[in-house]
Order: C-alpha cells, then structure tokens, then sequence
C-alpha cells in the first residue's frame, strides 16, 4: 500500500515537467529567473564600484563611461546598487515565502485533517488574519517590531502571509482524507503524522507551490514598497523600493531617468518573470489537464 | 473572456485618462486680480490661535488673527511693524512696555478690540488648565513662570490704562526686541466676548477653533475642506486698510506636485520655510520659469548630529572633534543643497544679527579625525548606531554621507531610521550614539532650551558649567551690546566643547508668481509679512 501514493505522484510529477516545459513564457521566465539569482550571488564581482562609496564630484549624474547607469542622489553608482539590490529582493522573496509555506501547510493541515473544533478555530483565526489590509499591518508590525530592517521584513512577511497558503491546504487535505488510499493507510495503523505527511501533504503540494511562486512575486513587491516608504531595507544598503525614493520629483521623473528607470525596471523584470514561471506551473500541475 | 477583458482594459484605461486630466479642469481657469492661492504641503489640525500644534496651522491662523506687531529682519536688523498696535513704548528700564491698539483695530463682527481681550488672551495662556504651546512667548511676564504658567494667587504684570492702550512689567529687564518678537509678534489675540465665558480646559476643543468666524486679521475665515484647501475673505474693515486681494485660498498640496502646480500657475506663492518650499530638484526649474520669481533666503534653521551624552566613549572632547572634521559638510552644502545653503559653524545662523564671525573651526579633515581618534583611544571594532528620522529627503540623504566619512575615519556606523515620532522617543530614552535633528527657533539668541543642562530640547543630555553660566547670564542681559558679547562668547565655548556637530543652513526656497506684489517673508521665515498689502495682477 505504501508504494501506491508515491508511484502515482511521480508519474505526476514527470508529466508536469514536460507540460511546463512546452510552456514557453515559462521557460523564459526561469530562465530570466535564474540569471537574477546568478547576478544576486555574484553581485561582488559584476558590480564596478562599491554600492555604497559616494563619488563626491557627481550627484545625480548623468550615466557616463565612469558610472554607466549614473550616479543617484548621494553620489553612488546606481548600477552597482541595481546589482546588490537584487539579493535584497530575492532573498526577501524566497525566504519570506518559504517561511509561511511551512506555517501555511502545518496548520493548513491540522485544521483539514482533523476538522471539528480545531478546524473552527484555525479557520477563523484565518479569517481574522485575512480581512486586516496587508500594507497597513505589515507597516505596522514593522514599525512595532522595533527597527526596521531586512530580516524584519522578512520575518513580519513570513508571520503574515500563511492564512492564504492554510486555506488551501485545508481545502486539499479536507477533500483527500476520506478517500480510499487514506482510510486504507487508517486501516493498516498508520499514526496521523504518518498519514499527513506521506499520504496527504503530497497529494495537496501542486497549488501550494503555485500560490507560493505567486507569493514570492507579492513579496518583492511589498518590500520594495516598504523600502520606498523607508519602513524596509535600512540605507545604505541598496533595494530597488529604496532606491525609488530618489524619484519623488516632477523634475526627477522628466529629466534623471536613470534614478527611477532602473530599478523600475527591475521590479517589474522579477515580477513579471515570476509569474510567468507560476503560469507554467499552474497549467503544469493542473490535475483536469491530461497530456 | 477576451472581450471582456478588452472592455475592462479600456474602461479602465478611460478613467485613468480622466483622472489625469481632470485635476487641470478643476484647478485651472483664469487668473483674476481677486483671487490669490498659497500652497503648503500638510493640512492644519485646527484654527486655534494659541494652540495649532503646526507652523501649518499658524500658517492660516495669521491671514485671521494678529498680533500687536509684525517682525521683519532687514539688513540683520529685527523691525517691527504695526499690527494691532499702532505705537509701542520701552520703558528705560526695559522692564515695562506700553502698547496703543489701533484706534479701528476691531473683530470681524464690528466689536473693537481693546486692551481687555489683551488681557483675557494672557490670562488664558497662563492658566495651568488650558492647552496652549504660547507659554514660552510670555514667560519674561511678571507674575508668570518659565513655562508662561500662572501660580496660584500670583499677580499677572498687566495693566490697563486706558480701552486701548496697557502696560505689560516683565520680571525683570529683557532685551526688548526678544520681548517685542516673543509677545509682540507671535501671541494673537483672542476675542473676550466669544470665547469668555469658556472654561479654560474646555477651551482647546472648542467649535470655535474650526470655524474661527470672529477674527481681527485682514481675512475673514470663510471654509476649510479638509485636507483640500482654506478659504478667506478680505476684511473690508480691515484698521491697517482694506486688502486688494477679495479671496485668498490656502491649498493643501505634497511636495511633489507643488512644482506641477507652480508652472501651470495654479499657485501663487508658496508657503514658507520647512511648510510649502520647493523640492532641491526642482529649485532650477522653478528659477527658469518665466512667470514666477524664486526667493530664495537663508532661513532661521539648521541641520545638526547629536551626540548621547550617556555613553562614555563620546563624553571626550576629542572623540567629538574627531566627528566633526570626518563629517564632510562642504559637500552637504555644495552638492545635497546644491548650494542654496550654508555650512553651520554653530547653532546662530550667519544671517541673525548675533552670529560670531570669528568662530570657524572645524574643516573636513579626514586625517586629522583618524589621528584624534586614535589619540583619544577609541575603539576601532566599536559600531555606533546614527539615528536618522524620515520626512526631511535632505536630511535623509546627509546621513549616507556622514556615514561614509565616519567608516573613512575608520568609525563603524550603522543607520537606524524611524518616523519622526519615535525618532524622538529613541533621543529621549538615550538608545542611539548619533542622531540627526533639525532646529528653528525665533531670532533670539536664548538657546538655552537646547544647549543648558536639563533643557527641554537638550536631547544629548550634556551638562557644560561653563555653557550654563553663559546661557543664564545671556538670558537676563538686557543692554544688546552687553548681551551682544555674552553670546558671542558662548559660540566661542559651544566650538570647543562641541555638545553637538551642526551641519548646515538649508535656504528656504520659495516661488512666487510674479503677478503677485508685496509677498514677503516675516522674521520667521515661514509666514507671510503683511498680507493685506498683497496686490494680485492679471498676467
């Protein structure tokens, strides 16, 4: 019986590569993906100048052959900072991410399983948590967290974004356990972990890492408005939301395109990328597709 | 599905057509000699003469209540001039002044104004029960306390001589022009016959202070649409005569959208120092404009990095000269302020009349602060931690650079920054080594709230003896070249001891359209001098 489960989901799983593999926007997107996270690790070395040394003869300079894509506001190269930026937003991205895919799927699960009582309370624990705006309490427990700062960003994002993930979770788990295979593994004396987590969880995994590489792109995106608001990434490290504030300025915004372009620019290249590669995913995983 | 979202694309796409198109429809439309627009960037919280807790709110409040002068500084000389007063007398003692209220000084509502709302506007501000922050304007009054609080039983040093004219003792000699600024200019008056028969600690929440219908300025209070804009008449019975200008509207705008504003010709002057200036990138544009004048001019304020006294390893001089020659302040000047600024050798402006030429001490010099560094045994592995409030770009920015010159000197530094509120709880609980501040304060030289021990400003927590004894004594110095002397010594012995790095004087720059006349500036900085002499042309 136990060889039943886990046969099925890797014929499953093989068959979604290749469904996600003729998805052609996906396969850009990881491709685009995976040079970010190439430029994120190597930053040090692509990088022509520090992120943070000020060129005390030029501020706000136009790109020239010193720096290429000019300078910003306090004199500092704006294409090393892109550079160093993007391990900001990526790993913001993926650690926040995986922090509440795995608070998500743990009490996502709980509340599936074993339904009742429990699932009551989790779920309106999920509700309360859901109905709050995201900015405004993300700002806040920011702010109440003490000082800001990558980590707190990271850590408040993680805390904050599982109710999503749990939701769909419960909803998989709920509608897997009473079949067959469950109430077989029941039978045999299968403790509840055991059913879980070798039964269940896998069966209910395909949405989770789709919601999840959505979340990763919602992610970026908040900490880079955290960032332009000053709640997020502390100066002088660089983040494409930081180095936005630079762009609040009719002037800047017509005439020093090199301030806000960029990392506009890149913003919107992560984001975009990534959910392309959720797309892909999605229709990869999607159970009601067949080869 | 597709068409759908075809039509959902275009419908959203037509709104936000029409919504970038619709402000210019509404705001637009032709210029007329009546009407005149001030812009600032933040709403006021209330109308309250004696309690507006913004320079935005006294912003407004001064097109409707005035006080007994107006202050100008031209030529590094203080000026008064007529408000409500129409002659002021000094007393050779310095010690008393007598006002004369302008024979048709009188409220919105006909009903003159006399020496009695004088003296229930004093009376309020100094009852302990009301909510005011005037105290410190009339706390040289005998019979009142440092805070501008009245003592049970004591004697408020007021008198009436006659309907319109009093006499005010203080307790002891002042120098009359902080008098005459701190009293004369900067208190309003308060109608006796509307608000009299308020209970002081109902006061503050009064009705009145949001529709403020009974003033005694050159504008009568028409609206306030909240967050949009203020709307004032002209009082026609104004004592000083009548404004040119019938409406004057005071409009809420951010400080990125002023420079839209400005060059379509929406606004005509933009509110002052620190409240309704022009942004540091836009300043060259807003100067190649044909229609409008840019006034620029050094305001009352500065930029300045405290030091926490608490912690030992910045208690020694050295360690804080050491800071101040690594902090590269010519290029904040040069660069950040784009030269519209000047580099702070002190806490006195250059353009206030008590400024010490003489007291330039401390050039960037990054060697030299390695070398006192190292004299004073600072520990290089040492991380200290700059406190930085948002809200000020500039000031923003300047700690970028400080922290780079300080890792340069081979100092550590970690920047923390935090709205403004908790900014200043962080100073107050001592849980930072640097932090950036900004000041403005009066003309006057008394800075002791700042630089005495124990001040209400001293968020550093120093105690200097020698700056105690000089601030104190500056305080009661009446005659102004004696008092002149003190404080020019005090700048001496503030370069030596170095409580705090200041950094630089950031130029407020204004815009004006040029159809406007006789828009200036009062002594302050942030509001406008005169209003009622304000002439709008139809260019």
């Amino acid at each position: 019986m136990s060889e039943w489960a886990p046969s099925r989901t890797a014929s499953f799983w093989s068959l979604a590569f290749r469904r996600f593999m003729r998805h052609r926007l996906a396969v850009v997107g990881i491709v685009a993906l995976g040079m970010l996270a190439i430029m994120a690790l190597a930053a040090p070395l692509l990088a022509p100048h520090s992120p943070t040394t000020i060129d005390p003869t030029t501020f706000q300079g136009r790109p020239s052959s010193v720096h290429l894509l000019g300078t910003d506001s306090v004199g500092r190269d704006v294409l090393s900072r892109l550079i160093y930026a993007a391990r900001v937003s990526l790993s913001v991205g993926i650690l926040a991410v995986t922090m509440y895919v795995l608070i998500g799927t743990s009490v996502g699960a709980i509340a599936g399983y074993y339904g009742g009582t429990v699932d009551l309370v989790l779920s309106r624990i999920m509700d309360i948590m859901l109905s709050f705006p995201p900015l405004i309490i993300i700002l806040f427990a920011v702010s109440v967290f003490g000082r800001p700062s990558l980590w707190n960003v990271i850590i408040v994002l993680g805390l904050l974004g599982w109710p999503a993930v749990a939701r769909l979770v419960r909803g998989q788990v709920m509608a897997l356990r009473h079949q067959e295979f469950v109430q077989a593994a029941r039978a045999i004396g299968a403790s509840d972990p055991a059913v879980v987590m070798r039964h269940l969880l896998p069966n209910a995994m395909a949405p989770v890492l789709v919601a999840a590489t959505f979340g990763t792109a919602n992610a970026i995106l908040v900490e880079a408005a955290l960032s332009f608001l000053g709640m997020g990434v502390q100066p002088p490290t660089p983040s494409w939301g930081n180095m936005l504030t630079d762009a609040q300025s009719l002037t800047v915004l017509e005439q020093m395109p090199w301030l806000w372009v960029p990392p506009g620019f890149m913003i919107l290249i992560s984001v975009l990328t990534i959910n392309f590669v959720g797309d892909g995913l999605r229709d990869a995983l999607d159970p009601s597709l067949k080869l | 599905m597709k068409g759908l979202r075809a039509r959902l694309t275009g419908a959203i796409a037509a709104v936000l057509i029409v919504g970038l198109l619709l402000p210019a429809g509404v705001w637009g439309g032709p210029k007329s000699e009546f009407v005149a627009v001030a812009g600032m960037w933040s709403p006021p919280n209330n109308f309250n003469p004696i309690n507006t807790d913004s320079s935005y709110g006294f912003y407004c409040v001064r097109f409707m209540f005035m006080g007994m002068v107006e202050a100008r500084v031209e030529n590094n000389q203080m000026k008064f001039f007529q408000a409500l007063a129409s002659k002021w007398e000094v007393g050779a003692d310095n010690q008393t002044y007598t006002f004369t209220i302008h024979p048709r000084a009188a409220w919105h509502d006909g009903k003159p104004v006399t020496a009695e709302d004088v003296l229930f506007t004093l009376m309020t501000i100094s009852d302990p029960r009301t909510e005011t922050n005037r105290g410190a304007q009339i706390a040289s009054i005998a019979g009142l306390d440092a805070r501008g609080k009245r003592a049970a039983g004591a004697q408020l040093g007021f008198r009436i001589l006659e309907p319109k004219k009093f006499e005010i003792k203080t307790t002891t000699p002042v120098d009359p022009t902080m008098f005459l600024e701190m009293f004369g200019a900067n208190v309003y008056i308060l109608p006796k016959h509307v608000l009299g028969d308020v209970p002081p600690d109902q006061l503050a929440r009064h009705p009145f202070f949001h529709n403020p219908t009974v003033g005694n300025g050159p504008y009568k209070f028409v609206q306030y649409k909240t967050d949009q804009f203020v709307e004032f008449l002209l009082n026609e019975n104004y004592h000083l005569g009548a404004p040119n200008v019938r409406r004057v509207f005071v409009r809420i705008i951010p400080p990125a959208t002023m420079l839209a504003q400005i060059e379509r010709g929406d606004l005509d002057v933009s509110a002052g120092f620190g409240i309704g200036e022009v942004l540091i990138e836009d300043w060259d544009r807003v100067k190649g404009m044909a229609h409008v004048r840019a006034v620029s001019f050094p305001a009352p304020g500065y930029q300045y990095m405290l030091f926490n006294f608490q912690r030992p390893y910045l208690q020694d001089k050295r360690v804080r000269r050491a800071f101040a020659h690594a902090v590269n302040r010519p290029l904040m000047v040069s660069q950040l302020l784009k030269g519209e600024g000047e580099l702070a050798e002190g806490p006195i402006p250059p353009a206030n009349p008590y400024f010490n030429k003489r007291v330039r001490p401390w050039p960037f010099d990054t060697a030299r602060a390695r070398a006192l560094l190292t004299e004073a045994g600072w520990d290089f592995n040492r991380t200290v931690i700059l406190r930085v409030p948002t809200g000020n770009i500039i000031r923003e920015r300047s700690a970028d650079i400080i922290r780079e010159n300080l890792i340069a000197a081979g100092v550590r530094v970690e920047i923390q920054k935090s709205d403004f509120p908790t900014h200043i709880a962080a100073l107050r609980s001592g849980t930072y080594d640097l932090g950036l501040v900004g000041w403005a304060g009066p003309t006057d030289p008394d800075v002791s709230s700042q630089y005495r021990t124990g001040g209400q400003y001293n968020f550093s927590g120093h105690s200097i003896a020698l700056m105690d004894q000089i601030l104190d004594e500056g305080a009661k110095t009446a005659d102004p070249t004696k008092r002149r002397a003190v404080y020019d010594r005090f700048q001496e012995v503030f370069a030596d001891e170095l409580p705090m790095v200041t950094l630089y004087y950031a130029n407020a720059r204004t815009a004006v359209t040029k159809r406007m006349v006789n828009v200036l500036f009062d002594a302050s900085g942030l509001f406008d001098f005169q209003t009622y002499r304000w002439v709008a042309g139809t260019q």
